[in-house]
């Protein structure tokens, strides 16, 4: 397999698991994440608990840790296989994307939603994890859904040439 | 054929957003309701998928079939390659498969909607699993052909750059 081959099929392999990251985050911002707000944080932490914090701990760290590395390594690999430069800026703002969206979900949400593995969080810990949780989610979501666009954009420059 | 380009592309965009979110729901949503109790999940789709849902997800659901037929309409009168054809083709034939099965996996859900006259809500523990369970098979096939969708969006995307 060729270094442009190589690349070309990190691309792909972003903009699919791009695409299933981004829709995941998007859905969980505009319909998710109200609905607890009506149902309330307690609700949340129980439903979390048993789903972000079960199959989801193994599921989306992967899903999401995989998109990562193919938007980063099509973005550098692209450097070395004489692609064309028009597709740099595409690849480089998806990769950054990626990497700033990696650090908001592990150091700024994965801290709030680990503390609800205890069996009785109080009530407080839990309305104030919320509320951080919701607030850094729509970064979050944003920094997906451009890195999403961006290696779309980045795959169609670089199959053009 | 640029506008080709950006039809194919905004398609990919919204494929790739409905099958995450659809993922999301038979991966991790709909399986959280064997644990937290089907009314406490009934109350949560309620607030979730009945209200702010039907604005984002019924709209990305219409959008995307609609997308790929013109698309491969599109292709199709221009008499482009074979694989450029065969695979804006199949994924408009998906993206319609995806819808039939929306109205079916919604014609279940139909009856747990907070829109239903108080004499025909559902309040039986028994009937709400028996419902959801329906709703979780046709779930799980309809997000399987909306990922296959996307798959299929990428692959004619590439093949019409190359």
């Amino acid at each position: 397999m060729t270094l442009v081959a190589v690349t070309r099929s990190l691309a792909v392999g972003a903009v699919v698991l791009g695409g299933i990251v981004a829709g995941f985050s998007v859905n969980r911002l505009l319909v998710e994440l109200p609905a607890w707000v009506n149902l309330g944080p307690e609700q949340w932490a129980s439903f979390t608990r048993h789903a972000d914090l079960g199959k989801g701990l193994v599921v989306y760290p992967l899903e999401g840790l995989a998109a990562l590395v193919c938007s980063v390594g099509a973005a550098v690999l692209a450097h070395f296989d004489r692609s064309d430069e028009s597709a740099f800026l595409p690849l480089h703002l998806a990769g950054v994307g990626a990497l700033l969206a990696f650090f908001v979900t592990r150091f700024l949400i994965a801290p709030e939603v680990l503390t609800l593995r205890g069996d009785s969080p109080n009530p407080s810990s839990i309305q104030n994890a919320f509320a951080a949780v919701r607030s850094w989610w729509q970064l979050k979501a944003g920094l997906h859904t451009i890195t999403f666009a961006c290696n779309v954009w980045g795959l169609m420059t670089l199959m053009s040439h | 054929m640029d506008g080709l380009k950006f039809l194919l592309a905004a398609a990919t965009i919204v494929d790739g957003l409905l099958a995450g979110a659809s993922l999301d729901q038979s991966v991790e949503q709909l399986p959280a309701r064997h644990r937290i109790g089907v009314r406490a999940y009934h109350a949560y789709t309620q607030a979730s998928h009945m209200a702010n849902g039907r604005f984002w997800l019924i709209p990305l659901g219409i959008v995307g079939p609609i997308l790929r037929v013109a698309a491969s309409f599109w292709v199709y009168r221009l008499g482009l390659a074979e694989d450029a054809v065969l695979s804006v083709g199949m994924a408009a034939v998906l993206a319609v498969g995806h819808l039939l099965l929306t109205l079916r996996a919604g014609s279940i859900n139909w009856a747990l909607t907070p829109w239903q006259p108080p004499e025909r809500q559902i309040k039986d523990e028994l009937e709400l699993a028996k419902i959801f369970q329906s709703f979780e098979r046709w779930q799980a096939v309809r997000a399987s052909v909306q990922l296959l969708t996307f798959v299929a969006g990428v692959w004619a995307l590439v093949a019409l750059m190359q």
